[in-house]
């Protein structure tokens, strides 16, 4: 067979010179027992002999013919690195869905989209091949195959393809096996009941769905019965529909795909490009260094004259476009750590032997890549403690009257400018009074006896509480919590709880989305500069004299939209020098479990601060970072979260 | 040209040696010169909370914020109001991955001086000084006696707080 593939290689050549025709059959029979990178190198050499502009057509077949030879090489005798594996694997785990998406464009009439699915299958291949991936690459070797000779589209059979590799990429990084790979065949599959229904018209596709859902339940039950049982189809169309699926009638398709199928490929596939983390700081941080200095340019120039004026506004709004773009640049989607969370939690609910289905919902949310790192760990420590201690053993499901399967949802969107992460499932949730046994017995300060759950479940997230050896005996989740939120809360971002007893339990991370930007309120506190990041703010409030009530031992209070919030001044809380105006203003801050009204010397408006670390000094609670001011000075960037938790302290020490 | 240039070690025999002297009060005091990034003007400092007293705070040296420290205060002496010769000496503490910039208030810079091991005698055990331990030695040769600074002792990471939440 290869002994004729070299020849018909070297007839190919004809009317290429005589010597390269020689050349080119040594080197194939060189090669072909050799290993499969040396008749690759082989093949490549043999390009390189034939002068002039090689006719396409040829250049195609003798990579064909490489590959046939490849297939027969031995496997190479070594194991390939695992590192360079791992990078393969890494790189490969969207390629299937892009190979599937062009397949999907060329079904749609995209010509352009055979060639790149052509290309990339090829690449793909050889990747998996020189990493001794032999399944992987045997069925990409074949996938290409059809794709050349196959008479139409094989639409079918390359998404097998390509869902099979999805499968067989996500085992080879740690997930279960696939079963074996799909046989590639040109003829397309005969058309299905259902397809042949709708196309006819006799049957609305919603009704041909509920009946595969009916059927699935019944495997035994075959479609037609299902379709005219439920009554949404004639006996007599099913009989034609099924004699015409006999007579291998292919389904009549619309002209056009849809749109999004039929989009050219370069459409489905943006162009991308791989940069270093470091070259986008670097651009993030000149374009905030920039505004800074467009700031300082306003203030010296900004009064001057209306042409310079509008300038400066307008060069404002494309700093502030510059600053958009460089902050989108560090978006990245949360599916990766999503499913590695997922793929820890199949992992433990197979030990645990909980059954479970896991449901991954907003995955494409985008969030910035620093975030998306940090968050990994803590999802992780919910989806561990969702199992472990929210999801009951099929024993207490079924006493419960639960479906036997549990369902742990993962989630993200954005809301508000934030990304939310949640972890939800619908174990045994939360006992309000086993948690405040718990917590009185560890000596845990104990909310009130009509405090609100979320209070109750706080007590879940102290340090104390998490030490605790069995958390499991009192239905609690503790096991890291505090973990959880301290790490939450170093992205300031913040943790929430809700549960009820018995059915199910609700963990929500709520994010800001990204790190480096804080779209802030400058405030002035005893001759200090101090942003607050605008998201925690509720209102500002000019005080009239007489509102503020004292309460013995407990500091000032100021009545608010009904409710009365604790009055503290910022310098107070910070230990700095004190306020200086007799009649300060205050801003109302929420952190999702607390409120204050924070008293300041001024309010001086919005502001867009480049959030830079404390370098060189430990974490400060209530203080996130500095931003720098237009005058050049540096600014606190108060942290809303520690600096209430710091208010509650001296509310505490205080009585 | 290169064969009749004279050789670099005549001006600077050794980097190493050399110092950059400055004034606390009546008293000298040196860093290595390979540990100063730069001398600037007293600038605006933004007071940071729950500091120790010797750390005055940070500043914007070019866009990157840096802690500031009051080297008077961190040696045990008496603060002064700054004036018009007080000048912030940043210097580089730790090495590699830990390395940071840190500005320390001097109340004047004197020169830069060669101060060879042969001049270096190690540091005594008495005086006003707070943290004795931050002397390596004390330079004699010149007019005055200086007391040769540990960089990383007096301004390194350790000397800032590291834990401040307990």
């Amino acid at each position: 067979m290869n002994r004729d593939a070299i020849a018909e290689a070297a007839m190919l050549l004809d009317p290429a010179d005589a010597k390269a025709r020689q050349r080119l059959a040594t080197l194939f029979s060189e090669a072909l027992p050799a290993l499969a990178g040396t008749a690759q190198a082989a093949a490549r050499e043999a390009a390189q002999l034939l002068s002039g502009d090689p006719p396409a057509d040829l250049l195609d077949r003798l990579g064909r013919l490489t590959d046939d030879a490849l297939a027969e090489a031995p496997p190479p005798p070594q194991a390939a690195d695992p590192a360079a594996v791992a990078d393969f694997l890494a790189r490969a785990s969207g390629e299937p869905d892009e190979l599937a998406a062009l397949a999907l464009a060329w079904d749609g009439g995209d010509a352009e989209a055979k060639a790149e699915l052509r290309r990339r299958l090829h690449t793909f291949k050889g990747d998996a091949g020189v990493l001794g991936l032999n399944d992987l690459q045997a069925l990409m070797h074949r996938a290409e195959d059809l794709v050349l000779t196959a008479p139409g589209v094989p639409l079918q059979a390359l998404l097998a393809a390509c869902t099979w590799a999805t499968a067989e990429i996500r085992h080879l990084t740690g997930g279960p096996a696939p079963g074996p790979a799909p046989r590639l065949d040109a003829t397309p599959p005969p058309a299905q009941l259902g397809e042949l229904l709708i196309a006819s018209g006799a049957v609305r596709p919603e009704s041909v769905a509920a009946a595969l859902v009916e059927q699935a339940a019944e495997p035994s039950r075959r479609l037609g019965e299902v379709l005219v049982d439920s009554g949404a189809a004639h006996p007599k169309d099913v009989s034609a529909a099924l004699a015409a699926q006999r007579a291998g009638a292919t389904p009549h398709r619309p002209a056009a795909a849809p749109p999004t199928l039929a989009a050219p490929a370069n459409q489905l596939a943006p162009a991308t490009l791989r940069v270093e983390v470091e070259r986008v700081d670097a651009l993030a941080e000149s374009v905030g260094e920039l505004g800074i200095a467009q700031a300082m340019l306003a203030n010296i120039l900004g009064r001057t004259d209306r042409r310079t004026a509008s300038l400066l506004a307008r060069i404002d709004r494309l700093l502030r476009s510059a600053q958009d773009a460089s902050n989108r640049l560090r978006m990245v989607p949360v599916r990766p750590v999503f499913q590695r969370a997922e793929r820890a939690a199949r992992e433990l609910a197979a030990r645990l032997g909980k059954p479970i289905a896991i449901r991954l919902v907003g995955a494409a949310t985008e969030l910035d890549k620093a975030v998306a790192e940090r968050l990994g760990d803590p999802l992780l420590h919910l989806v561990r403690n969702a199992l472990d201690h929210g999801v009951e053993d099929a024993a207490s499901r079924a006493a419960a009257g639960k479906p036997a399967i549990a369902t742990l949802t993962i989630a993200a969107e954005r809301h508000d400018g934030r990304v939310v992460v949640s972890v939800a499932d619908d174990g045994r949730g939360l006992d309000r009074a086993r948690i405040l046994a718990r917590a009185r017995e560890r000596g845990l300060a104990l909310p009130h006896e009509q405090a609100p759950d979320s209070a109750v479940w706080e007590l879940l997230c102290q340090a104390g509480f998490s030490t605790a050896e069995k958390v499991t005996d009192i239905s609690g989740r503790g096991v890291g919590l505090d973990v959880v939120r301290s790490a939450v809360h170093g992205m300031r971002g913040r943790l929430e709880i809700s549960a009820q007893t018995g059915a199910g339990a609700r963990f929500t991370v709520i994010l800001p989305p990204t790190l480096v930007a804080v779209d802030g309120l400058g405030l002035m506190a005893g001759g200090q500069r101090f942003v607050i990041p605008t998201s925690a703010v509720r209102a500002c409030l000019r005080p009239r004299p007489g509102d503020l009530d004292s309460v013995a031992g407990r500091g000032s209070v100021i009545a608010h939209q009904g409710r009365l919030l604790p009055w503290r001044p910022l310098p107070d809380l910070l230990g700095l020098a004190p306020l200086a105006s007799k009649r300060p203003l205050a801003v109302v801050v929420d952190d999702g479990a607390r409120r204050a009204a924070i008293a300041v010397d001024a309010i001086l408006g919005r502001t867009q601060a480049v959030l830079k670390p404390l370098s060189g000094l430990p974490e400060l609670p209530g203080v996130v970072g500095t931003a720098i001011g237009a005058d050049g000075r540096v600014d606190l960037v108060l942290d809303p979260v520690g600096l209430l938790s710091t208010a509650d302290d001296s509310v505490r020490k205080a009585s | 040209m290169s064969e009749h240039a004279p050789p670099r070690s005549r001006t600077r025999r050794n980097a190493t040696d050399t110092y950059l002297t400055f004034a606390l009060g009546d008293e000298s005091f040196a860093l290595p010169i390979l540990r100063v990034r730069e001398i600037i003007g007293i600038t605006d400092i933004t007071p940071v909370p729950r500091m120790p007293a010797h750390v005055r705070g940070v500043l914007n040296l070019r866009g990157k914020v840096i802690p500031v420290i009051d080297l008077r205060r961190r040696m045990g002496f008496e603060p002064v109001p700054d004036h018009k010769r007080t000048c912030i000496v940043i210097v580089q503490t730790g090495s590699g991955a830990e390395a940071i910039l840190v500005g320390a208030v001097v109340d004047r810079v004197s020169e830069v001086r060669d101060i060879p091991p042969s001049q270096i005698e190690p540091p005594p055990q008495f005086g006003a000084i707070a943290d004795p331990g931050c002397i390596t030695g004390v330079g004699k040769g010149g007019k005055h006696v200086v007391m040769l600074l540990d960089t990383d002792r007096v301004a390194g990471r350790e000397e800032l707080p590291v834990n401040l939440k307990n």
